[in-house]
């Protein structure tokens, strides 16, 4: 593992255990669905914010022979994500420590640039945007699939944890981010001139026994960390008790027999002319 | 590595070798012809990010 201090002090996500124990849910398959028809040998993929490459394994499968390349922010990731592609055999792909708005790539080099929850926490859409167009070819497709946190739930409501949802949409706000970027996706894409752009929007569902399991101790593990009650409270956003009720609240609902939660996003997908 | 630029200046880099292992640069450093900054690579993996982004 590269020891190395975080270059992304603000990314609220961080790079607990929990958190990658989410990621290690996602694949291509399933988290990018929207984009995978549109690939096929050959092609260059762009993943920027490809974090430990759950779903760079998968795009750069779809197009080997051609050239995948990932980059993140945080050298811990892309060691992961370089285990994760040569695990898959997928010598087709490279990694890099790099940001979506200063690009380490020559102009119109990709065929296909991709996100996944990542314009999510970048400030400067448009910068990040103008600079992925930059080293896409003329007919290059860019996709992106991002948080929208006012239509996440989990129901049934029990006591007040809605507005559980409105603090973290407060967090991400507070690090310059944008918690409802998904539902943004489509102006934002053709603000930065991309066309024919396609918006679709779903859920990450959380619905069986396992699953609610799993969705609680996630919450539970990081949404209640020190850490990220000390950001909460320091910024003003909610108080201590409210996390105590909030914490009450979800035990409860993980014990319900109609439990159920989703994660919403939003897809999209733009062409360079 | 053809591919690769500055990340702030979009210069062509020049690598430098310092160790290697199977082809592979282990530590080195690319450094743009442009406008000099060194970018660099420990443990096989290039650190592109800009000056005042690294940790």
């Amino acid at each position: 593992m590269v020891e190395q201090q975080s270059a992304t002090p603000n990314y609220t996500m961080g790079y607990s255990e929990d958190f990658q124990q989410l990621l290690n849910l996602r694949s291509a398959e399933t988290h990018a669905r929207h984009l995978l028809p549109h690939l096929k040998s050959g092609l260059r993929v762009l993943d920027f914010g490809c974090g430990p490459g759950h779903i760079s394994v998968g795009l750069a499968r779809a197009v080997e022979p051609g050239g995948f390349h990932g980059v993140d922010m945080e050298a811990s990731q892309i060691d992961m994500a370089r285990a994760a592609a040569e695990a898959g055999g997928h010598f087709n792909a490279t990694f890099h420590v790099g940001n979506a708005t200063s690009l380490p790539f020559e102009d119109g080099y990709f065929d296909v640039a991709h996100c996944h929850t990542v314009l999510t926490h970048i400030p400067d859409t448009q910068a990040a945007l103008d600079e992925v167009k930059r080293v896409l070819k003329p007919g290059g497709i860019m996709a992106s699939r991002e948080l929208i946190v006012d239509s996440c739930f989990l129901v049934p409501g029990v006591g007040e944890i809605q507005p559980a949802w409105d603090v973290f949409a407060g967090l991400l706000a507070a690090n310059g981010g944008h918690p409802q970027m998904g539902r943004e996706l489509k102006s934002a894409f053709l603000d930065a001139g991309f066309t024919d752009v396609e918006t679709t929007a779903s859920f990450d569902s959380f619905g069986s026994p396992q699953a609610i399991g799993f969705l609680h101790r996630f919450i539970s593990d990081w949404f209640f960390a020190p850490d990220i009650v000390a950001a909460v409270t320091g910024y003003g956003i909610a108080t201590q008790q409210q996390f105590d009720e909030w914490r009450d609240a979800l035990d409860k609902w993980k014990n319900e027999a109609g439990a159920f939660g989703g994660l919403a996003f939003g897809e999209c997908i733009g062409y360079k002319p | 590595m053809d591919i690769l630029v500055c990340p702030v200046c979009k210069g062509d880099l020049k690598l430098r070798v310092d160790t290697e292992e199977a082809d592979e640069v282990v530590t080195g450093a690319l450094t743009c012809e442009s406008c000099n900054e060194v970018y660099p690579i420990e443990d096989a993996i290039p650190n592109l990010l800009p000056p005042d982004m690294r940790g």
